[in-house]
């Protein structure tokens, strides 16, 4: 039925294509050469319990030291052929079949994929990465035109496909991605020395025009040891951190000029004071 | 003891009853061998499983008449002076003794020479447990027989107060309407400081209800050590904002291509609704 109408297309007789757009073809018996990904789709993943804040914290809930770094492959790790996790196998696994000596005596024997080690390009992360991949992933990476293009992809079948090590390197591509493509929070500005400077904060201070060179975080430590100065009781940076994690730019620019702070080694001056 | 203290040597003690017969005759050989002549014992201890207990297996108790039936004082009448329980032999008054040479510093007040006669244990097979019965004749006169049982046979039980426990009522084999009686315990003097009696079974304490405690509130608490430092099990606990963090994996970023596939959906669906919107006006026209 494909054949036909592939036909009926190229075919020069007919001008126009006989089936119109909206037509449409089904195909009713599933096809045999898409991979099916059996080993990756029949894990049975557990499914996490999301805990919020403020929620009954369970005694055998064990709290991991680190906040976790990559988010979690949604079909879990590989249950044999652990190998496929630490590279891109595409899936593959270790095939099994018979050895049929001409007599037609089977012997049982298996294979593995063709695995290869490469140094590949990511443009997002402006590094080589290296690779232990199955010489058919290197083949779709090819057609895909890069790594990064292979890794993106938003298919299911490249999801399952990719593993937990491929599940990593496309976070880190689309960060990679996100960041570079986040605006700018500073302006780029020139002192009279030539030198660039980035200006992140423009405004006034003690009723003065003042041009800021440090970020709100930055800000926030530099206010840190005055304010713990002037508190009776200790504070920790860890709790001043939480008391100023969503503070404004301006909201941290107006408890230092609270405290008369001098912020003259963190502003812009256009011009050299003589 | 804590009871991980007794698995303890349970595990790493040297335990005799883990070895095979053979071992452990060896061993007892060499405990032997350490020990100085006199204080050899020409038997070995019994395993404990075969260590007498109960009144019906010893069939006499200390301070009981018994017929000698062997050895060279067969036919005497003697009393019980002791157990040797390691051997479930008896130590009578009368018995045959061997010469043992004593150490001085184990010499007993009043011993004058270094060799003693030390009594030979000797089993409770070899003995009859002799009583006086006492029968009143027609004429009103008492007679008093002595008797030696044969065999002893043991039915029904009685609270003995000297003893302090149920002990068996004592028959002689096939004439079991004759009880020979428990000899009477040698009296246990109380210490000075010992809790009497009395006291010791003075109830202090009754509880009014077994649902509501008497006990004053917070007491469990009062209990715990306040610088534990583990938080204790069952005070409920939330999650705090640090622990919500570390247990929430980061959101995997939206791709370009799905972000552009959303936008497209968005706008089609932006110019599907002005689409809508001039139908409708054009309508209300």
């Amino acid at each position: 039925m494909f054949q036909s109408y592939s036909f009926l297309l190229q075919s020069k007789s007919a001008a126009k294509p006989i089936i119109a757009d909206q037509a449409r073809f089904f195909s009713i018996t599933a096809s045999t050469n898409a991979r099916q990904y059996k080993s990756v789709v029949s894990r049975l993943v557990k499914k996490r319990k999301e805990y919020k804040e403020g929620d009954e914290k369970p005694w055998y809930l064990r709290i991991p030291e680190e906040k976790p770094k990559y988010p979690l492959y949604p079909y879990g790790e590989a249950l044999f052929f652990k190998r496929s996790d630490r590279g891109l196998y595409g899936g593959q696994e270790r095939g099994s079949g018979y050895q049929v000596s001409e007599m037609g005596n089977r012997t049982p024997r298996s294979w593995l994929p063709n695995v290869v080690t490469k140094r590949l390009w990511s443009e997002a992360l402006n590094k080589t990465i290296k690779i232990r991949l199955t010489s058919r992933v290197l083949r779709t990476i090819t057609k895909e035109g890069g790594l990064d293009n292979y890794l993106t992809k938003e298919k299911s079948a490249r999801i399952k496909e990719l593993g937990i090590f491929g599940w990593k390197l496309r976070y880190d591509v689309l960060k990679a991605r996100e960041k570079a493509n986040k605006p700018l929070n500073y302006d780029l500005k020139k002192n009279p020395n030539g030198e660039d400077v980035k200006v992140f904060y423009s405004g006034t201070y003690k009723g003065e025009p003042i041009q800021l060179t440090v970020g709100r975080r930055k800000l926030a430590s530099l206010l840190f040891p005055v304010v713990r100065n002037h508190t009776t009781e200790p504070l920790s940076f860890a709790k001043f951190g939480v008391e100023h994690a969503k503070a404004s730019f301006g909201d941290i620019l107006k408890e230092c000029e609270g405290y008369d702070m001098d912020l003259s080694n963190v502003s812009f001056k256009p011009e050299v004071s003589q | 003891m804590l009871s991980s203290l007794r698995d303890a040597t349970k595990r790493y003690g040297a335990n005799i009853d883990r070895f095979p017969e053979g071992t452990k005759k060896m061993l007892f050989k060499f405990a032997a061998m350490t020990q100085i002549p006199a204080f050899r014992s020409d038997k070995g201890e019994l395993p404990k499983e075969r260590m007498f207990t109960r009144p019906e297996q010893w069939k006499v108790e200390i301070g009981d008449r018994v017929l000698i039936t062997k050895g060279r004082f067969k036919g005497h009448v003697t009393k019980v002076l002791a157990f040797h329980r390691s051997t479930n032999e008896l130590f009578v008054e009368q018995s045959e003794t061997k010469k043992m040479v004593i150490p001085k510093q184990y010499w007993q007040a009043g011993q004058q020479s270094h060799v003693i006669n030390y009594p030979k244990p000797i089993s409770p097979r070899d003995v009859k447990v002799v009583s006086t019965m006492v029968e009143i004749g027609k004429d009103g006169v008492e007679k008093r027989t002595e008797i030696a049982a044969d065999e002893v046979v043991f039915k029904g039980m009685y609270w003995d107060a000297d003893y302090c426990k149920m002990m068996p009522y004592r028959r002689v084999k096939y004439h079991e309407n004759i009880i020979i009686p428990w000899p009477r315990p040698e009296p246990v003097e109380d210490d000075a400081f010992a809790t009497s009696k009395e006291e010791s079974e003075e109830r202090t304490y009754i509880p009014n209800s077994i649902v509501r405690t008497d006990s004053p509130p917070g007491i469990v608490e009062s209990m715990r050590s306040p610088i534990m430092r583990r938080k204790y099990k069952w005070d409920k606990q939330v999650i705090s904002r640090s622990d919500e963090k570390r247990l929430t994996p980061p959101e995997m970023p939206i791709s370009a291509a799905k972000e552009g596939r959303n936008g497209r959906e968005a706008e089609n669906q932006r110019v599907d609704s002005e689409k809508a919107d001039c139908r409708n006006g054009q309508l209300g026209r």
